[in-house]
């Protein structure tokens, strides 16, 4: 009787080490659930967007501002590319060009200023470690200049692009 | 205790996901205003009738003309004054020379403009021997700036 009792614990103790790893217990089966869904779900959110180029950028007005004839509104354009990786889908996903910043823009020379527009926030869909040729528009309104002396204007900003 | 070290391994990963994913850039703007001066002639100068009998020495126009000068804002700007404008008659072609009076209180450009009488004289000694006949001419005010 003491020999059989034995026996038996003997066996019950190897079937508890080889279910272990399975999770097929209850008990350990809704533990381990968190994590797996925190490590799976977030990345595939979120991505990692690059400029291809560090910058700076420049954005230039390509004609000197006639302040005696303006233009209603003068225009300037910089194109430049970004990469992004971690995007799942073939239909890739929307990124934000953006300034994290919505106060007015000025090119300044000295005391002297000019108010100007960047079209941003920009949106731009890429496609995952596709180059994406991002183009943004600068304004400056013909009222915008006229009052200011003659010279040289330019101002520097950050952009981000987020995924 | 395991469930409080998984919520804060998510808080962890989802600050990494709004921040450290984010790529910068410096995007340099430049413009430039041009210095610019425009004029705009408002009324031509006349001299009206001439009297070769009685005028003597230099003579004013009756009707000094004007210009309004136009500038990008605090251009400074100066005028220059054709040398040796005329008066040629319509019918006989006789050359009546003027003189230009410099423009006095030039002040610095706007864009609203400034607006200066353009005065100029004739000789009387210059028409004492010109035919009747009606004279006209053209006179060059060049803005520098």
């Amino acid at each position: 009787m003491k020999l059989r009792t034995r026996k038996i614990a003997v066996i019950l103790a190897l079937v508890a080490l080889i279910r272990l790893p399975l999770c097929a217990d209850p008990a350990f089966a809704g533990a381990l659930a968190n994590p797996l869904q925190i490590s799976a779900v977030i990345p595939a959110g979120s991505g990692v967007c690059v400029f291809d180029t560090g910058g700076p950028y420049s954005l230039n007005f390509p004609t000197p501002l006639d302040p005696i004839t303006p233009a209603p509104l003068s225009t300037a354009t910089v194109t430049f590319n970004v990469t992004c990786s971690g995007i799942n889908g073939n239909e890739g996903k929307t990124v934000i060009i953006d300034r994290m910043d919505n106060s007015q823009l000025f090119l300044k020379s000295g005391e002297d200023q000019i108010p100007y527009s960047i079209n941003l926030p920009y949106a731009q869909n890429v496609k995952n470690k596709k180059s994406t040729p991002v183009t943004l528009t600068a304004t400056i309104a013909g009222t915008a200049y006229q009052q200011v002396p003659a010279g040289s204007y330019s101002d520097a900003i950050t952009i981000n692009v987020m995924p | 205790m395991k469930r409080l070290v998984t919520m804060t391994a998510a808080a962890a990963i989802l600050v990494m996901a709004g921040s450290a994913y984010a790529a910068t850039a410096t995007l340099n703007t430049s413009a430039s205003v041009s210095p610019l001066c425009k004029a705009t002639v408002v009324a031509s100068i006349d001299f009206e009738a001439l009297d070769p009998f009685n005028d003597t020495g230099l003579k004013d126009a009756v009707a000094p003309g004007s210009v309004t000068v136009q500038c990008t804002q605090g251009t400074l700007y100066s005028f220059d004054y054709e040398v040796g404008p005329k008066m040629t008659g319509g019918v006989n072609g006789f050359l009546i020379p003027i003189y230009p009076v410099a423009i006095a209180g030039v002040v610095p450009g706007s864009i609203a403009g400034t607006t200066y009488e353009v005065k100029a004289q004739v000789n009387a000694a210059d028409y004492v021997n010109a035919p009747a006949d009606a004279y006209a001419g053209t006179y060059t005010l060049t803005i520098n700036y």
